[in-house]
């Protein structure tokens, strides 16, 4: 058995349904929904390599509209999870509603990928990236986010 | 692009709609997508270090050297991998595409189903390919079931053929046999004609027979009508002779009775009268005595002389008397022997009379039960005709009957006559036709034959592209 048919009989694994939504997606998504904060981070600390204010940085983590947005954008998938894994696990209900939840999840992911750039990009500019601004960015993730689903 | 990628491997089992849009689902939005974003990335993280106001004491190559380069190599590595993990995506399925179309390429159409994990274009390629496949193995499946059915069926039409051959020689002899039954039978159907008029003149005349049988059976009728009117007259005659015979035994019995009442009379008279000629004989007795007595008187009145002499007279008186008694009493004996006489001879004309009354009474009793007996016969005889009022009542309608079933037989017998003409005529066409149909088994013998051959060609045409199609195709 070559490659090939190997990753055909594997793949033949997948399209026998579970008995359970998997938690690795779960896990997936919110990878993605908060992958953008130590990614700007990261960012910020190289672009500003020699240079004192990093300080920044740690206020900014540490503030309280830094952590309720975290926790919103950690929420959000959990609320997508419970809600689409019903429609998909009853798919035989609806498989053509099924099908389109699975195209809007994808098309979804496109939005915080892209504003995560944003994101990133906005800290490594200006480190003084206030408050409001991480609010705006994550408000826009979710609203962007609802309006697709 | 992890996320997506499970996200479709584990929603392999739904179905795709193949007819729906992808949207932004399709491959080149993705492809732009990774694309757009990895070249502003890379451009901005290379510029953000340039335009960063805590590196404005840097030279631009330290900046280069010690942010951006770094910066880009980071982002860049990060786009690489991204678009590794995409194209080694669509490289898979690309590889099984290709493995399944080696698969087609040799004919081997086993197992050829792909699984769908992605839901955009080639998810849409492979299930409109597993699609394909389906139908295919069902073309395939069909055409190896027809090709074996028209392998049995190329057999069973040379089997057929040659058997056609068979049977059509077998029809011709048949058809001449048919030839000569139905000649024979056209002279049977103008002998039937023949005989058919016979039955219809014979039919007529029973006809005519049923005619008089019926008017001779209303006569029969009328007369056993008459009858019964007579035996029921007769009847009441005899029932009046039964009353008279009644009252005649009856009236005999109480003469009979008067006779015997007379007879016992007339003993009794004579009874009496026995008595009357004994006191008839003591009168004698008594005036001979008396006579005698007289006799001896005058004799004393003699004796006594003067003085007697009135004694004498009276002696004398008393048997004049006497003898006058006897007279008397001989006349009166004389005329009870007679009246004895009377009464034995109205005794013995008595006993004959009872004895003729009951004579008469045994043959008035004959007579009562010879009536009795005639009654008796006269109903049997008037339930008799009643019976044959009701078996000529009976025979009336099964004349009628029979009239009607003579009728409905001419008419029928009629019919036949017109049928048998036409079946005669019929049987001229059948006879035509069969000669054509001889003649179209000879064709049909010949095309047969042709047939057989083609048949033949066909079963050696079929077998080779069985044996082709066989070793070429597997399903």
């Amino acid at each position: 058995m070559n490659k090939v048919e190997k990753n055909i009989e594997k793949a033949f694994t997948y399209a026998k349904q579970p008995e359970k939504f998997p938690i690795s997606l779960l896990f997936l998504d919110l990878f993605g929904h908060l992958f953008w904060i130590p990614g700007a981070i990261a960012l910020a600390l190289i672009s500003t390599i020699g240079s004192p204010p990093n300080y920044l940085v740690a206020a900014t983590v540490k503030s309280a509209s830094f952590i309720v947005v975290t926790c919103i954008l950690a929420i959000l998938p959990v609320i997508k999870y419970r809600i689409y894994s019903r429609v998909i696990m009853n798919w035989k209900e609806d498989w053509k509603k099924a099908g389109d939840v699975v195209a809007k999840i994808k098309r979804m992911f496109l939005i915080p990928i892209f504003l995560s750039i944003l994101a990133v990009v906005a800290f490594a500019i200006e480190l003084k990236l206030g408050f409001a601004d991480v609010l705006l960015v994550s408000i826009i993730v979710i609203s962007a986010e609802i309006i697709i689903g | 692009m992890l996320f997506v990628k499970k996200m479709e491997q584990f929603c392999a089992f739904i179905p795709i709609d193949v007819d729906a849009s992808l949207g932004s689902a399709r491959l080149s939005i993705r492809i732009y997508a990774i694309i757009i974003m990895s070249l502003i990335s890379v451009s901005v993280v290379s510029v953000i270090p340039y335009i960063s106001p805590t590196n404005t004491n840097k030279t631009p190559h330290q900046i280069f050297m010690i942010n951006s380069l770094p910066l880009a190599v980071i982002c860049l590595s990060m786009t690489i991998f991204a678009i590794l993990i995409f194209v080694s995506q669509l490289f898979e399925q690309i590889d099984m595409m290709e493995n399944r179309m080696q698969k087609l390429q040799k004919g081997d159409y086993r197992d050829l189903k792909l699984p769908v994990t992605t839901r955009d274009e080639f998810g849409k390629l492979i299930t409109n390919f597993n699609q394909f496949a389906d139908e295919s193995v069902n073309i395939f499946t069909l055409m190896f079931d027809a090709m074996g059915k028209s392998q049995d069926v190329s057999d069973n039409l040379m089997k057929g053929t040659g058997e056609t051959a068979l049977s059509i020689f077998q029809i011709t002899e048949k058809i001449n046999m048919i030839h000569s039954d139905v000649d024979r039978q056209t002279q049977s159907i103008l002998q039937t004609q023949t005989t058919l008029e016979q039955v219809v003149n014979n039919i007529q005349n029973l006809d005519r027979g049923i005619d008089t049988h019926a008017v001779s059976v209303n006569e029969s009728a009328s007369s056993v009508g008459e009858m019964i009117a007579n035996i029921k007259s007769v009847t009441n005659v005899l029932e009046q002779n039964s009353q008279s015979i009644a009252n005649l035994e009856e009236e005999t019995k109480n003469a009979g009775d008067a006779i015997l009442a007379a007879l016992s009379m007339t003993d009794q008279i004579a009874t009496a009268s026995d008595g009357l000629l004994e006191a008839s004989d003591v009168i004698q007795n008594i005036a001979s005595q008396t006579n005698l007595l007289a006799m001896n008187a005058a004799i004393e009145a003699a004796h006594a002389g003067e003085y007697g002499k009135g004694f004498a007279v009276v002696a004398d008186e008393i048997r004049k008397l006497a003898e006058e008694a006897g007279a008397q009493g001989k006349s009166i004996s004389q005329v009870l022997e007679s009246l004895k006489g009377q009464i034995d001879q109205v005794q013995k004309e008595s006993d004959r009379v009872k004895t003729r009354f009951s004579h008469m009474s045994a043959m008035t009793t004959t007579v009562r039960e010879q009536e009795a007996v005639i009654m008796s016969a006269m109903h049997e005889q008037s339930e008799g005709n009643a019976q044959v009022m009701k078996a000529i009542k009976n025979m009336t309608d099964v004349t009628q009957k029979i009239k009607v079933g003579s009728d409905e037989m001419l008419a029928g017998s009629e019919v036949i006559q017109k049928e048998m003409i036409a079946l005669g005529e019929v049987s001229e066409k059948i006879f035509k036709n069969l000669q054509q149909i001889n003649e179209g088994a000879r064709q049909i013998n010949i095309t047969t034959q042709s047939l057989s051959e083609l048949g033949a060609k066909n079963k050696e045409t079929l077998d080779n592209m069985v044996a082709k199609t066989e070793s070429s195709i597997k399903i």
